[in-house]
């Protein structure tokens, strides 16, 4: 059981890629989940750097920003129950979004290591996480490229 | 026989032959619109020979080699309008419906979770990708 309340778990699975999950389901994925608290106006994931770890947003809101060569580009912005940092995430690669908090953030974030581990011991409950954010990324994508068109 | 093509990759002798049952083999002629989502049925692809060529309203034009998979966000989310997929030359393909990846994900054994692992990856580099060239788009 996650230290997570039931109110948080309801916002997270309210906003879609977790819906499939029960929220008893939701509170043994986050059971190893830390949380971090980000001041507003901070950056709360960094452009550049590894994404060794998933990210939900449990209170406030962040801004997406993606940088071209010439300018940062604030797409479109986040809140409560959104997940963050999943392209690179999943890619294994270092963030290519930048996420600033609008509000003051709550982050409830469960590390790779965790993830890895689980599925090592094949809990079915993570495969199916990774499936879950593999729809979730394609969904906020679309979100960020449509913002990033009406930006042009 | 596959240990190049992505996803194929993450199994290996008994199992990669489980799950090569799963995918259908089909032959499409150059010029052939490539359609993931249709009325009645919703595919991802891997490219086994020839070219495919990808068109996205916002994101412009890239080639899909062999070894690659496409498809696979209209398979878990749906059309993606505005994106088209055409083969360049004569193309083999092998093609995966929604009710086969479920068998895939669904067994619960580690060889699903290998699955599991390798189609979230690809869909994260995916991803990735449309996010450089968005950039770049810009």
């Amino acid at each position: 059981m996650s230290k997570l309340s039931d109110g948080i778990i309801g916002r997270i699975r309210a906003r879609g890629h977790l819906a499939a999950f029960t929220t008893a389901e939701c509170h043994a994925i986050f059971d190893c989940a830390r949380v971090r608290m980000v001041k507003e106006g901070d950056v709360a994931i960094h452009r550049g750097r590894f994404a060794d770890e998933v990210t939900w947003i449990a209170a406030g809101a962040v801004d997406v920003v993606l940088h071209t060569s010439t300018m940062p580009h604030h797409l479109v912005e986040l809140d409560e129950g959104h997940a963050i940092g999943m392209i690179a995430f999943l890619a294994r690669a270092n963030h290519a979004l930048e996420f600033i908090a609008t509000r003051p953030l709550m982050l409830v974030i469960i590390e790779r290591d965790v993830i890895e581990s689980a599925l090592h011991a094949n809990d079915p409950l993570f495969g199916r996480l990774l499936m879950a954010l593999s729809s979730g990324v394609f969904t906020q994508l679309s979100l960020v490229e449509e913002a990033a068109m009406a930006d042009r | 026989m596959y240990t190049r093509i992505d996803m194929l990759s993450a199994v290996v002798g008994p199992e990669q032959e489980r799950m090569l049952q799963l995918f259908g083999e089909v032959w499409v002629e150059e010029g052939a619109i490539i359609e993931p989502v249709c009325s009645d049925h919703a595919y991802c692809f891997v490219l086994i020979d020839g070219f495919v060529r990808a068109r996205d309203e916002r994101l412009g034009t890239w080639l899909i080699a062999p070894g690659q998979l496409f498809g696979l966000e209209e398979l878990l989310v749906g059309v993606a309008p505005g994106r088209s997929y055409t083969a360049v030359t004569r193309c083999t393909l092998l093609n995966l419906t929604r009710d086969a990846l479920a068998k895939l994900v669904g067994a619960g054994d580690s060889f699903s979770q290998r699955i599991q692992i390798e189609l979230s990856s690809l869909a994260g580099q995916a991803a990735q990708r449309r996010v450089v060239l968005l950039a770049k788009n810009l």
